[in-house]
């Protein structure tokens, strides 16, 4: 289990992989910022992270805001 | 003979518009119009947990070359708006970052000491660096030398339209501070912000006034005019205020009454 954004998450062999993970959730990675356990994930580096037990993930984005 | 221009200059950016749009509480189908109308070159964003789903984006409204300006809203210290500053920028919108430090809940006022530390920090990264600021002369002193590239003080409580609640000390910060002054905060009418750059400051940042207004598109179009004309003003010079009495605007002779010698 992780938690994304507060919420928790079962990890199965469809969403270990980062990546997955992101599309799965139908996430715009074009347009989010991951933090993984408080340390930046690169974009290009998504397909490469595989998520464990544990792991505490922010998914962030832009919005409106003065 | 090519004409002067008149920039605005942060981090070594230049700007030709001087008023500076923030994104919240508008429709998403709102933002480009507002954009548009405003003539912002700059536009501040917020860094906020995504949605699933791969819903509508504010990138997706906001027209292509707009310098975006992330802020740190939701920041309590100069810790956590260093962390968001950081993330934010990994979204690849550049360097520009409006530190915003709140722990105030009632009246959203920004604490100065944690903004220094977070601008002191965040310019050492690279980041060009505009704080929020209560306008306070030691303060703003001290984030030019933390390396801000301009201050950004507040008119009044933020969201309150109530205009240039601070105007004295706004001035002060005009008149002794070298980096630009960025008018932020408070503002609610068009004349507010023609008054702010008729004082002298450099720019104004607005959001709730054109975001709380029935024709969006048209107020933001009424701030931008506003403005430049406030602009336009204080670069030509405003006439002197007699302390008492009059000075009449015609000439005291050659009256059409009373007798005349002949020519």
């Amino acid at each position: 289990m992780i938690t994304v954004n507060g919420c928790r998450i079962d990890l199965s062999e469809g969403n270990r992989n980062l990546s997955d993970c992101l599309d799965a959730q139908g996430y715009r990675t074009d347009r989010v910022v991951v933090v993984l356990n408080e340390v930046v994930v690169r974009r290009n580096a998504y397909s490469s992270v595989i998520l464990k037990d544990g792991d505490v993930m922010e998914v962030l984005h832009f919005v409106g805001g003065g | 003979m090519e004409e002067k221009r008149d920039l605005l200059m942060l981090g070594g950016h230049a700007f030709t518009s001087r008023f500076i749009l923030g994104s919240g509480k508008f429709s998403l189908a709102l933002v480009k119009a507002a954009v548009e109308h405003a003539g912002a070159q700059i536009v501040t964003l917020a860094l906020r947990r995504a949605n699933p789903g791969g819903a509508d984006n504010i990138l997706d409204y906001i027209p292509e070359g707009v310098t975006l300006l992330p802020n740190t809203s939701g920041a309590r210290n100069a810790t956590e708006a260093v962390r968001i500053a950081r993330f934010s920028r990994e979204l690849g919108c550049g360097d520009f970052v409006k530190i915003e430090v709140i722990h105030d809940s009632k009246y959203l006022l920004p604490d100065n000491g944690e903004t220094i530390k977070a601008t002191e920090t965040l310019a050492g990264e690279g980041f060009i660096v505009m704080p929020y600021m209560f306008p306070d002369l030691n303060a703003a002193r001290d984030l030019v030398n933390a390396g801000a590239a301009c201050v950004m003080p507040l008119a009044a409580p933020i969201g309150s339209n109530k205009g240039l609640c601070g105007r004295e000390f706004i001035q002060i910060l005009i008149d002794e501070i070298d980096v630009p002054i960025i008018v932020d905060a408070g503002i609610g009418r068009p004349s507010q912000a023609c008054e702010a750059m008729e004082m002298g400051a450099d720019a104004i940042m607005a959001n709730t006034a054109i975001a709380t207004a029935k024709d969006i598109p048209a107020m933001a179009q009424a701030f931008k005019k506003a403005v430049d004309a406030g602009r336009t003003a204080w670069l030509s010079g405003l006439g002197r205020v007699l302390q008492k009495g009059a000075d009449p605007s015609s000439p005291l002779t050659g009256f059409l009454s009373g007798e005349r010698e002949a020519v």
